[in-house]
């Protein structure tokens, strides 16, 4: 099977077809089968590749598929060739079988929606493009996944163009994924042009990372720190998470899928399949670091006094995502893959209860106009509490297990700014997210009497891919269970050989960083993330349960802080000021000074001479034959004087 | 024998007299004629040349010189019919239509 | 010796004819009176051809420029009834001022070459190049292809002038 990889991206991309080409004759339930079936023959296929790959030994697990060559340019030769390690199956694991989830759970949320089979064209687009950014064994490859995933996002995010507010998102989302994957792309030229002039004409990662020694450390910092602008891009970090937010425009699913579990995790597996070139460059992971630590913390205050349930679960997306950076940026690369497994479960499915409770909703997201939403839809209420409990970090659940296993690992290694901004976070991610349980599940509903009356569970072809990820974010995590609660964290064991590939020593030494502390310690890491954790619940049962007056008092009193929050930071509008109005006067001012003052000028100019020597000699042409006749007559006399000048000399 | 400078000059005279004639008169059939006193004077050029040299060419080419003159004749004859019932009159200066 | 006088007499004689007829030509008002001088002067040229040698061309100078072509002219001129084209003046302006001194100075240019430099070229051997024969022997052999487009450029003439001259009627107008 694993000679099989090709399959992977394959399905999609023939469900795509089918959908974008005789889809149009489909019956509606057709193109949903097709477009699910294909996401489901991927996941299959994945899936025995993993256990084939599971059979091999840990230092085997490492098989490439070349289909054919690609790109040949002079010496520089590059394929169209598939990589299957621990890290490509895990990610493709997760990115077929969260997206097969999601493709059931469309059928049902999109029902009726008059963009239908555009809606499953794009989504089979992205997971073929998700496929082939995974897969791709080579820079290239995988920077085409990266610009379809970008796409993808694109058009899905303005999925309803016709609302401004959705075509703006999708443009915002595209303009800055654009500049990351400006930074993107100047990183790989910088790989290639290093490694041309050493006489190595090759992108394929096995062929880079065994070259490994030779970027200086310079240089690697300086691809490192390229490529990393293309993971906040993509992945939306600070300075470039504005878009994420915004990207909740798009139809639930949709940002369940693209903006939670998969493509915005896209930066994390760049970086983490760039592990031998980052560890390189210590300065590159120190930022990795901040930069992830920085955004879990903002983005999760920014997530505090939200009203809007899908924006809450963007910043905390973000916030999320800040963690496996944090996780990357000490080197603990298997615990940033690891949290990403776990969250693309739990936030998945949490965005998957806000479109059923949007569905029932008819569409408001206000959770002030929520409220007792238990008792209307309990499959729902369940399955966002398992969610839930896992992004909190309560132990036993999966997302206990990663983060954890990030905040020890950022602690154990020294990272101690990394360690407390990610603990705080923590602290905050349990509060607003029981926040948002309490305010919309709990107490008395809220909303008008007509919209109660039509409240209902989601039909079971939402609630059952529902369940499907409620049991994956519960029990998601005991892959990696850590040695000191009894377990052999296998995935971290799983994940060895291909942190520092190509046996590159300097690599080797940031990467298992030998580091042989007490139990004691860890236990105390643990226990200190779990109460902040509870602290967070308690705090948050305190101001919406018990006493709902307070969290009033407090944004009163504390007015700045409630503001400043409320708004974001006025990033965006800081943003907006600054680049969009900046890019704008600079354009205006090209436009008008430039443009029109010099190369219209210049080119109306030479226009108007031509016209006015146009207008010059046309008076020449009198329509007088005797004039015409007359000129004859001077042009004999000029060749004759000519001649008679000949003559004489 | 006479040179035949002197049949040159008066060739030269005659043909500048249509020159003239052919820019300052207003009536087309004058100038049309103009042209042909143009022709002739051309013509007496070549004759000559030719009786000088003792060579025929030149009457050759006054020969065809004469029949593309009278094929002229019949064609511009008839563009002054027409002229003449378009515009009523033959004043070459009322017939500027190529006006640039 | 006198017969050379006697031919500078007759050349004299008839070239100022032609030149005062051609002036006259050019400054008649009526054009029937131009035409008039023009055939003056076309017999003028008919002389200058005689004494050149070339009676043949003389005679043809006579049949078809001051026969034929020339009736013609005065025919399309009687056709149409130009009385009132004779009442208008030359009118005089500036192109035609300086048009008229621009052949003057082509005139002298063209005197100044060809009195001074005469003919040059290479001489044939031909002893007689006026005579009917010897016209009619060439035009049949060397100049036969000349001849036959000639003949056919008549023709194409021919048909031109009676397409041009003919009344058009209108589709409808056909009775």
């Amino acid at each position: 099977m694993t000679s099989y990889i090709w399959l992977i991206p394959f399905f999609p991309m023939v469900g795509f077809l089918i959908n974008a080409s005789i889809g149009v004759k489909f019956k509606r339930s057709w193109i949903h089968i097709v477009a699910s079936a294909a996401v489901g023959l991927a996941f299959l296929c994945t899936l025995l590749i993993f256990v084939d790959l599971l059979k091999l030994e840990p230092n085997a697990r490492h098989i490439e598929n070349v289909l054919f060559d690609w790109i040949i340019a002079g010496k520089f030769k590059t394929e169209i060739g598939f990589l299957i390690d621990p890290l490509s199956v895990i990610m493709a694991l997760v990115v077929t079988g969260v997206s097969f989830m999601i493709h059931i759970y469309s059928g049902g949320y999109m029902h009726g929606d008059p963009g239908w089979r555009r809606f499953f064209i794009y989504l089979n687009l992205f997971v073929f493009s998700m496929t082939l950014l995974i897969l791709g064994n080579n820079f290239l490859l995988m920077f085409v996944g990266w610009e379809g995933v970008g796409l993808c996002s694109y058009l899905l995010i303005g999925f309803w163009f016709e609302k401004d507010s959705a075509a703006n998102a999708g443009k915002k989302a595209f303009v800055v994924n654009r500049i990351g994957d400006f930074g993107f792309i100047l990183g790989i030229f910088l790989i290639a042009a290093t490694l041309n002039s050493k006489g190595i004409w090759s992108l394929n990662f096995s062929v880079v990372f065994s070259h490994a020694g030779l970027f200086t450390t310079a240089t690697a910092t300086a691809v490192t720190l390229l490529l990393f602008v293309g993971a906040t891009g993509k992945s939306a970090q600070i300075p470039l998470y504005v878009w994420l937010p915004d990207a909740m425009e798009g139809p639930t699913p949709v940002s369940a899928l693209i903006h939670a579990a998969t493509m915005v995790t896209a930066g994390v597996y760049m970086i983490a399949r760039c592990n031998v070139l980052f560890s390189l460059a210590p300065i590159t992971l120190d930022v990795v670091a901040v930069i992830g630590a920085l955004t879990a913390f903002f983005a999760a205050t920014m997530a505090l006094v939200n009203n809007d349930f899908k924006r809450i679960l963007a910043y905390s997306t973000v916030s999320q995502l800040g963690y496996m950076f944090m996780g990357v940026g000490v080197g603990a690369f298997g615990a940033g893959i690891f949290h990403l497994m776990t969250h693309a479960f739990f936030k998945g499915l949490l965005f998957l209860t806000a479109g059923s409770v949007m569905h029932a909703m008819a569409g408001d997201l206000d959770i002030r106009n929520m409220g007792g939403l238990k008792k209307f839809m309990p499959a729902t209420f369940w399955c966002f509490m398992m969610a839930t409990l896992a992004i909190s970090g309560i132990p036993g659940f999966s997302g206990f297990f990663s983060k954890d296993e990030i905040l020890w690992q950022s602690f154990h290694r020294g990272h101690l700014f990394v360690w407390a901004l990610g603990t705080i976070a923590a602290g905050l991610t349990a509060f607003y997210m029981f926040r948002l349980t309490f305010v919309a599940f709990f107490g008395k509903p809220r909303m008008s009497e007509e919209r109660k009356h039509h409240l209902h569970e989601s039909p079971k072809v939402m609630t059952y891919p529902m369940m499907v990820l409620a049991v994956a974010a519960v029990v998601g995590g005991y892959v990696g269970v850590p040695a000191i609660l009894g377990g052999s964290n296998r995935f971290e064991k799983f994940f060895e050989p291909i942190i520092g590939g190509g046996g590159h020593e300097a690599v080797a030494e940031v990467a298992h960083v030998a580091v042989h502390a007490s139990h004691s310690i860890e236990f105390l890491m643990m226990g200190i993330s779990v109460a902040v954790g509870l602290i967070g619940i308690a705090v948050a049962y305190l101001f919406y349960i018990k006493k709902p007056e307070i969290p009033v008092k407090l944004a009163s009193g504390m007015k700045g802080l409630y503001t400043l929050l409320y708004n974001k930071y006025f990033v965006d509008e800081f943003y907006n000021g600054v680049f969009v109005e900046g890019t704008k006067k600079f354009a205006t001012f090209l436009w008008q000074k430039v443009d029109v003052g010099i190369i219209d000028a210049t080119v109306n100019g030479v226009a108007g001479f031509v016209e006015w020597s146009g207008l010059m000699i046309r008076k020449l042409q009198t329509g007088y034959v005797q004039t015409y006749a007359f000129s004859i007559l001077a042009g004999g006399v000029v060749v004759f004087i000519y001649f008679f000048w000949e003559s004489l000399f | 024998m006479i040179p035949s400078q002197a049949f040159f000059v008066v060739s030269a005279i005659l043909f500048v007299i249509g020159v003239i004639g052919a820019i300052t008169r207003r009536n087309a059939i004058i100038v049309f004629m103009s042209i042909e006193m143009m022709l002739n004077a051309v013509s007496l050029t070549l004759v000559t040349a030719s009786s000088t040299l003792h060579s025929i060419d030149g009457v050759m080419f006054v020969f065809f010189v004469m029949t593309v003159a009278a094929a002229e004749a019949a064609v511009g004859l008839a563009i002054f019919l027409l002229m003449y019932r378009r515009k009523n009159t033959l004043k070459v200066d009322e017939f500027n239509l190529l006006k640039g | 010796m006198g017969i050379l006088i006697a031919k500078w007499v007759v050349f004299i004689i008839v070239s100022l004819l032609a030149i005062i007829s051609s002036v006259l030509m050019i400054t008649r008002k009526s054009a029937l009176h131009s035409a008039l001088f023009m055939i003056l002067t076309f017999v003028c040229s008919a002389v200058l051809y005689l004494l050149l040698g070339c009676q043949f061309l003389a005679m043809l100078q006579i049949i078809v420029y001051a026969g034929a072509v020339m009736m013609l002219i005065i025919f399309v001129i009687m056709m149409l009834d130009l009385k009132k084209e004779t009442m208008f003046k030359t009118r005089i302006t500036r192109t035609k001022i300086v048009g008229v001194i621009v052949s003057l100075v082509f005139m002298l240019l063209l005197m100044l070459m060809m009195g001074l430099n005469g003919i040059k070229g290479k001489a044939g051997t031909l002893a007689s190049i006026g005579d009917a024969k010897t016209i009619g022997s060439l035009l049949f052999t060397h100049y036969l292809l000349p001849f036959e487009v000639a003949s056919i450029l008549l023709l194409a003439a021919m048909v031109g002038a009676v397409m041009l001259s003919k009344k058009k009627t209108m589709e409808g107008d056909m009775e």
